[in-house]
């Protein structure tokens, strides 16, 4: 059997305030290695919790380094205000292909008028998104209807599972980040609800073992041709990347 | 009257809060009269504390009004411990701040005795410790509850610790709390001024124990500035709690 190629869309290096965790450049690419993931989707921690436009010019700078290895993520903190929306456009620019938010870290949620206007915004772009599940799962199921790419729910779990299920199928837009799911046929049902092309892996490194994300892909019940669509080929569609 | 600023804060904030330069930061202390105030680096408190310390350390470098506290977070002990030895030895850092809710760690943790130790032992200096009586910041349980605070304090009986926002919304427990001891004392910085705080304050635990400060960078600090000019309370109380108070307590 050929290895399965694999790309982890939720990781993120720097330095973490809330834990005592090593997510430096230089573990994040160990890990990675040692769970043998091709490449990740990361973003540096300093645009969460701090200056956007520092850690997405972090996030740059580092993905530039590591190409073999990290496609960048932007952030935006819809918090702050200043710039937000200025900062989408540029990092579109510079090459980006996801943005990712992190409105429980931030203080802000999805009902709000800022996370309105950026999908008043985002109405005319392609740019897939990923949202954390705890913004509410049918919220952003609601949401997506107004938006022309994959927005991709992370870190729903097995009892949010019926509801994440009814949304992809009433959304296609809608993809499922797998990190969170964690029953033992989670992610069987789902593909055998929604099918397998719209189920991405992540790891959510490094608020969890990136082993723990990766493992449960590779071992579930699934055909190998199943298992490529959401370990790697499925966020390739979804970023636009080369085959 | 002159003012003492004990807590405030340099640097960049995740709102839309203009990022204030030196220069307008202290344009601002000049037009309040606060002649002197503490910072504590925002950098530190929201993301990495060691370079968040070192750019205050160089920001307030060569102003003698302007003075520091050594941020330390509790998930990292040991890098902790090297910003305690690399700044409290230098006379324009005045204490540690810690900040429990945003590094989500109470401030009466065991693993924390260490840092508490040294610096009442060694270099017998203040501890600011943020105090607020509910969960922020998404956090599922409090971890700065002023009942913490005061459990530090009777561990520590010769650590002088700020609880810092006296507790906020609860700063009415906060105060009752404090009398069980004699090392806390209350500094009245918060978003908003609750209209008979300080009064309460002053009556119940005596106007030498409060202390003042603006929150600026984050807060406007005409709020608390308005607030002590305003309470109900003696032209002695108002001049401890504006600069005398800090002036003893910081050796000024």
């Amino acid at each position: 059997m050929s290895k399965l190629e694999s790309i982890d869309i939720c990781t993120i290096f720097g330095f973490w305030p809330k834990r005592n965790v090593d997510c430096s450049v230089e573990t994040l690419l160990r890990i990675k290695k040692r769970c043998n993931v091709d490449k990740v989707v990361a973003l540096s921690a300093r645009g969460i919790f701090y200056d956007f436009v520092q850690g997405n010019d972090e996030t740059l700078a580092v993905a530039e380094r590591y190409k073999d290895d990290i496609i960048p993520a932007m952030t935006v903190n819809l918090a702050q205000y200043f710039d937000c929306y200025v900062e989408i456009e540029r990092c579109i620019e510079k090459g980006f292909k996801i943005l990712r938010l992190f409105p429980t870290y931030q203080e802000w949620d999805i009902t709000q008028a800022p996370f309105r206007k950026l999908i008043r915004i985002l109405r005319n772009k392609y740019l897939p998104i990923i949202l954390p599940a705890d913004m509410g799962i049918t919220t952003i199921g609601d949401i997506a209807g107004e938006l022309p790419s994959p927005v991709i729910i992370e870190g729903f779990r097995y009892c949010n599972l019926s509801e994440m299920i009814i949304v992809m199928q009433e959304r296609e837009n809608i993809y499922a980040e797998t990190h969170l799911i964690n029953s033992p046929d989670g992610i069987e049902i789902l593909i055998k609800e929604v099918g397998p092309e719209r189920v991405v892996f992540g790891s959510n490194f490094p608020v969890h073992y990136m082993a723990s994300g990766v493992l449960p892909v590779k071992n579930a019940k699934l055909d190998s041709s199943i298992k490529q669509k959401v370990l790697g080929e499925n966020i390739k569609r979804v970023l636009r990347l080369a085959r | 009257m002159k003012i003492i600023d004990v807590h405030s804060y340099y640097g960049y904030w995740p709102w839309p809060i203009k990022n204030m330069k030196m220069s307008e930061i202290i344009s601002l202390m000049n037009e309040l009269n606060i002649e002197k105030a503490i910072m504590v680096s925002s950098l530190a408190i929201n993301y990495d504390f060691v370079e968040g310390n070192r750019e205050l350390a160089s920001a307030i470098e060569g102003h003698d009004n302007l003075l520091g506290y050594v941020y330390i977070n509790g998930h990292y002990v040991q890098k902790s411990l090297e910003e305690m030895e690399k700044y409290l030895g230098r006379k324009n850092f005045v204490g540690v701040k810690f900040h429990p809710e945003y590094s989500q760690t109470r401030v009466d943790a065991k693993e924390n005795e260490v840092f508490f130790d040294l610096l009442e032992k060694k270099y017998k200096k203040v501890l600011l410790v943020h105090t607020w009586s509910l969960p922020e910041h998404n956090n599922p349980v409090p971890y700065s509850l002023p009942l913490y605070a005061i459990n530090l304090a009777k561990r520590h009986p010769h650590l002088k610790i700020i609880m810092g926002h006296m507790g906020g919304p609860g700063w009415k427990e906060a105060v009752i709390q404090a009398k069980q001891v004699d090392n806390v004392w209350l500094d009245i910085v918060t978003s908003y001024s609750h209209y008979d705080k300080i009064e309460y304050a002053v009556k119940k635990l005596g106007s030498s124990r409060i202390l003042f400060g603006t929150g600026m960078t984050e807060n406007n600090p005409s709020v608390q500035v308005g607030a002590v000019l305003e309470a109900n309370i003696s032209e002695d109380s108002r001049e401890k709690i504006f600069w005398k108070n800090a002036q003893e307590m910081f050796s000024l």
